[in-house]
């Protein structure tokens, strides 16, 4: 992955976090992974198209998605539903969009699809010839790990 | 009821019924040091390292070596870069790992390989193997000649052993010398695309070095370089990277620029290289290359990993391209000719 991609990603997601949760967070070592990976549960995606191709995953477990989406509601929920998988499509929205625009202001030119959620148990991603750079992100509500799989384009 | 140790070995579970289980200690891996020579008189090769743990010190034995297929042990034990023999090594040298009985001298050499792997994760192969008996030897002799007392006993040991491993200008710009060595080799006048890869670049000083010979031999080529590297740290500080004016070598002086930083190669020459943070053993979207620059890596990989990692050279490399080794590492195949300028080795692939 670009050197120059990291660093955007990694501060929108804090700008972010800490903004919305208004509380301190912490990260954790980056590393990269390749193949196939496990999705914790709760799995927010963007797609990145432009000077490059590949997606953003924002990966976390069922209860830490309703505890983020109740804090950011500001009311408790129960479940993930319709308004918790909203808030969680926002809060992957936000944070690339962040990224994306810090990535402009330093000359590369990217566009986001719309976000999509994916729930269950037992899942995994796979990308094949783009290892992901993992931002995990520990947070009171518990852990997002902030997947991001991206290539120049050919 | 009986006390019972289960055991996997590869796909198999392995039951062994035992008097009785004192206890179980949990060890971290980092802890494990590599058996001393003083058990060498107990059959070493069942011995995977030894742990000192409140004040007790743990043997931990080589479960593989002592329940598994003696026939598979031999198979791995020959299993090679490339998946042949490379360098100079003999059927007798491989077996020699481990089976010195402390009189034929290798036995001294088989720990300090074990030492090695440990303090500075240095794997010996048969990529770097001549140089590492040459350089025993030497150091053998200057630690008053026994095995015992040649042993390394610290990271900072295992150093200075390879202090002379590494290639010329390692962690800086490449000198006149070098980058003439260099430049003899590598192809000149090329025009169109000229393309190369530079895994494990660290800071990328020998990176903006390749580019500046590849732009000097080859001025109408449109030159792209992939540099990568694991090291998030060295591979973040890659693209601005800034020099003093007492590291720039004079050849450079036309490629420099200077920034409110320091002085920097010039947009030309950055814009030839994408920096990469990625780990060499994952899959790349790589194109086929003309060159590869991997000096001082494969070494500091398993073995296993060395083999994928000549597979992958192999197959990024366009047939007559040129791949660039550390000055101490050797391949030995067919499939690659040897090539050398002013003390430099590379290698070039075949045609076909």
């Amino acid at each position: 992955m670009r050197v120059e991609y990291i660093n955007p990603f990694v501060e929108a997601a804090f700008n972010i976090l800490r903004e919305v949760l208004n509380a301190e967070i912490t990260r954790g070592e980056l590393y990269l992974k390749s193949a196939s990976q496990p999705v914790l549960g709760v799995a927010a995606i963007v797609g990145l198209a432009g000077d490059v191709e590949g997606r953003v995953l924002f990966d976390m477990s069922r209860p830490t998605a309703i505890a983020i989406a109740s804090a950011m509601n500001g009311e408790e929920l129960s479940d993930l539903d319709d308004l918790g998988k909203a808030t969680i499509t926002e809060l992957a929205n936000m944070i690339t969009a962040q990224a994306v625009t810090k990535l402009h202001d330093l000359g590369f030119k990217f566009d986001l699809t719309p976000p999509a959620i994916f729930t269950g148990d037992n899942m995994e991603v796979t990308d094949t010839e783009v290892e992901a750079l993992i931002v995990p992100v520990n947070l009171e509500q518990g852990k997002i790990e902030i997947n991001v799989a991206v290539r120049e384009r050919a | 009821m009986e006390d019972m140790i289960i055991l996997r070995l590869d796909n198999y579970f392995i039951g062994v019924i035992v008097d009785s289980i004192d206890k179980v200690v949990g060890i971290s891996s980092s802890f494990i040091q590599p058996p001393h020579p003083l058990f060498g008189d107990i059959n070493i090769k069942f011995i995977k390292g030894i742990v000192e743990n409140e004040k007790k010190l743990y043997i931990i034995l080589d479960v593989e070596k002592i329940l598994g297929d003696a026939d598979d042990e031999e198979d791995e034990s020959r299993v090679e870069v490339m998946g042949i023999p490379m360098a100079t090594e003999t059927e007798d040298e491989a077996e020699s790992v481990y089976d010195g009985d402390g009189k034929n001298g290798e036995i001294g050499l088989d720990f300090l390989q074990d030492t090695l792997k440990t303090f500075s994760r240095f794997i010996v192969s048969s990529v770097n193997r001549d140089w590492i008996r040459e350089r025993y030897a030497e150091w053998k002799s200057q630690h008053g000649g026994s095995d015992e007392k040649a042993q390394l006993k610290s990271p900072e040991d295992a150093q200075e052993f390879l202090k002379d491993f590494y290639s010329p200008c390692t962690g800086r710009l490449w000198n006149k010398d070098y980058t003439d060595a260099v430049s003899s080799l590598l192809p000149e006048g090329r025009k169109g695309n000229l393309t190369a890869w530079n895994p494990g670049c660290g800071k990328g000083y020998e990176t903006y070095s390749l580019a500046a010979v590849l732009r000097a031999k080859n001025p109408e080529a449109v030159i792209k370089i992939w540099a990568n590297d694991s090291d998030l740290l060295s591979i973040s500080t890659a693209p601005n990277l800034v020099f003093n004016d007492n590291e720039i070598p004079d050849y450079l002086d036309t490629y420099m620029q200077d920034t409110k930083n320091g002085k920097q190669l010039n947009e030309g020459i950055r814009k030839q290289i994408l920096f990469e943070y990625h780990d060499v053993l994952h899959s790349n979207p790589f194109p086929e290359v003309d060159i590869i620059l991997a000096r001082d890596l494969i070494s500091f990989m398993l073995k296993n990993d060395q083999n994928r990692l000549m597979n992958e050279f192999s197959e990024k490399l366009k047939p007559g391209g040129f791949l660039f080794l550390g000055a101490h590492e050797r391949i030995n195949d067919p499939e690659w000719e040897m090539l050398e300028a002013s003390g430099l080795v590379a290698y070039r692939k075949k045609n076909g």
